[in-house]
């Protein structure tokens, strides 16, 4: 489904058609679910913030900006929202071993899950929030720099600079942990 | 020491955002250094593997949570007035004999609705009531003994009013109630083991959302709302109530069973 189609479900949504929202949240429930567990390590919250983005979404949809892409407004509030449920919590300078349980797959997944797959979780939950973002933003949602400048609100430049530094550090810890090619 | 010039090469060409020169140029430089081409490897290396990530599949009840949530939301205000959409359906001439047809037998209905019913529901009310997690019958309420209460004082809400909780056989009815003319959102958490929901009913405006082990709902002003059970709470102390205010939970507590 391409942007002009979560426009015009957007435009049936105000016109009081409330399964085009339905079919809104179908789409981005999975992608925003994961962004809010990479930046908060735990389902439950992930799960909170998930729906309170979608409530939020929902009763601001009137100030929705057609020229913008509706996923990067929605993002943003994910962002936003992980952001203020982190700080809230106090959780933004910890770094605790329950992240890997909370990252960890499930025990459907458990089979297929590496080690590998577990030390870059830690490497990545090690890392500041602002690098955190991009490195979830980049790799695991596939986004280009222009669009996480967008759902970000911060400049392109900034943003390679961040996703550098990112890696960087990540390459480091990864190194320092032993874990190499 | 890898210059952060070349480094940031590195980093446009794993994007694929590297120009032809950038390209060049780092290609000679992976030639004939081997400390940046082993840099370059161990980057590349890094970005294949956090790219390999999958998404993790969220649960299955988040779907439903969402909905139930969304439906208890405010409604977002719409982006054309009454007046164009009034003018809109009326502009073609051929359909005005078509459109005063329907808009008289939307109005008849809806009449025979307000005599059947004894009062003036609204679309709204009914839609937010996820169907999927309401069952039963429309059966009068046999809930008549008093088995519990949740207070709610004004000094610790913000507002005044109570949960009374009946039951009856295989039943149980909550009804909430608040001062009149404040509109408050509340949660009544319930286990989903014990009870499930049979029907909600409100004066007025009131919205509902159901999900599991919760009813939401937003208080019109005028009371009581009522929230019918299949099954007997057991214990009555297994209800809370929830006061919400800006998005926050600002009252809670479990019902005391009557003496």
């Amino acid at each position: 489904m391409k942007a002009h189609d979560d426009a015009d479900l957007v435009r049936q949504c105000l016109a009081g058609n409330q399964r085009a929202y339905e079919a809104l949240v179908r789409k981005y429930e999975k992608p925003i679910f994961n962004v809010a567990l990479r930046m908060l390590r735990d389902r439950d919250d992930a799960m909170d913030v998930t729906q309170t983005v979608f409530v939020k979404a929902y009763e601001k949809l009137n100030l929705f900006d057609e020229k913008r892409e509706f996923f990067s407004w929605i993002y943003r509030i994910a962002i936003n929202e992980s952001i203020n449920l982190s700080k809230r919590d106090k959780r933004l300078d910890e770094y605790e071993s329950g992240i890997t349980a909370a990252l960890a797959p499930t025990q459907e997944d458990q089979h297929s899950a590496d080690a590998l797959t577990e030390e870059i979780n830690r490497a990545i939950e090690m890392l500041k929030l602002d690098y955190r973002m991009v490195i979830v933003l980049k790799h695991f949602h596939d986004f280009s720099y222009q669009e996480m400048a967008d759902v970000l609100g911060i400049p392109e430049k900034t943003v390679k600079s961040r996703l550098f530094s990112a890696r960087q550090q990540l390459k480091e810890i990864l190194s320092g942990r032993g874990v190499t090619r | 020491m890898i210059d952060p010039n070349t480094i940031e090469i590195m980093n446009l060409k794993l994007d694929g955002s590297a120009t032809e020169s950038q390209r060049e140029t780092l290609h000679r430089l992976l030639e004939t250094d081997p400390e940046a081409r082993e840099h370059f490897e161990a980057l590349r290396t890094l970005v294949s593997r956090l790219s390999a990530h999958p998404h993790v599949e969220p649960p299955s009840e988040l779907h439903p949570r969402i909905v139930a949530a969304v439906a208890g939301a405010r409604v977002p205000h719409r982006t054309a007035g009454i007046g164009a959409w009034w003018s809109a359906i009326l502009s073609p001439p051929r359909f005005r004999l078509a459109t005063t047809f329907g808009l008289g037998l939307v109005t008849g209905v809806f009449l025979l609705a307000a005599v059947q019913f004894g009062r003036l529901g609204t679309w709204g009310s009914l839609q937010d009531v996820n169907p999927a997690q309401v069952s039963g019958t429309m059966a009068p309420a046999l809930a008549s003994e008093l088995l519990g209460s949740i207070p709610v004082p004004e000094t610790e809400a913000g507002v005044h009013g109570d949960v009374t909780v009946f039951g009856g056989p295989g039943e149980t009815v909550a009804e909430v109630s608040f001062d009149p003319g404040t509109p408050v959102s509340w949660i009544l958490e319930f286990d989903p083991a014990a009870l499930s929901v049979t029907r909600v009913e409100t004066p007025g405006r009131g919205y509902f959302a159901v999900s599991q082990g919760q009813v939401h709902g937003t208080y019109p002003g005028e009371g009581p709302q009522r929230i019918v059970f299949s099954g007997r709470v057991q214990p009555v102390e297994s209800l809370v109530l929830k006061v919400v205010k800006d998005d926050r939970v600002v009252f809670e507590r479990s019902a005391r069973p009557s003496r």
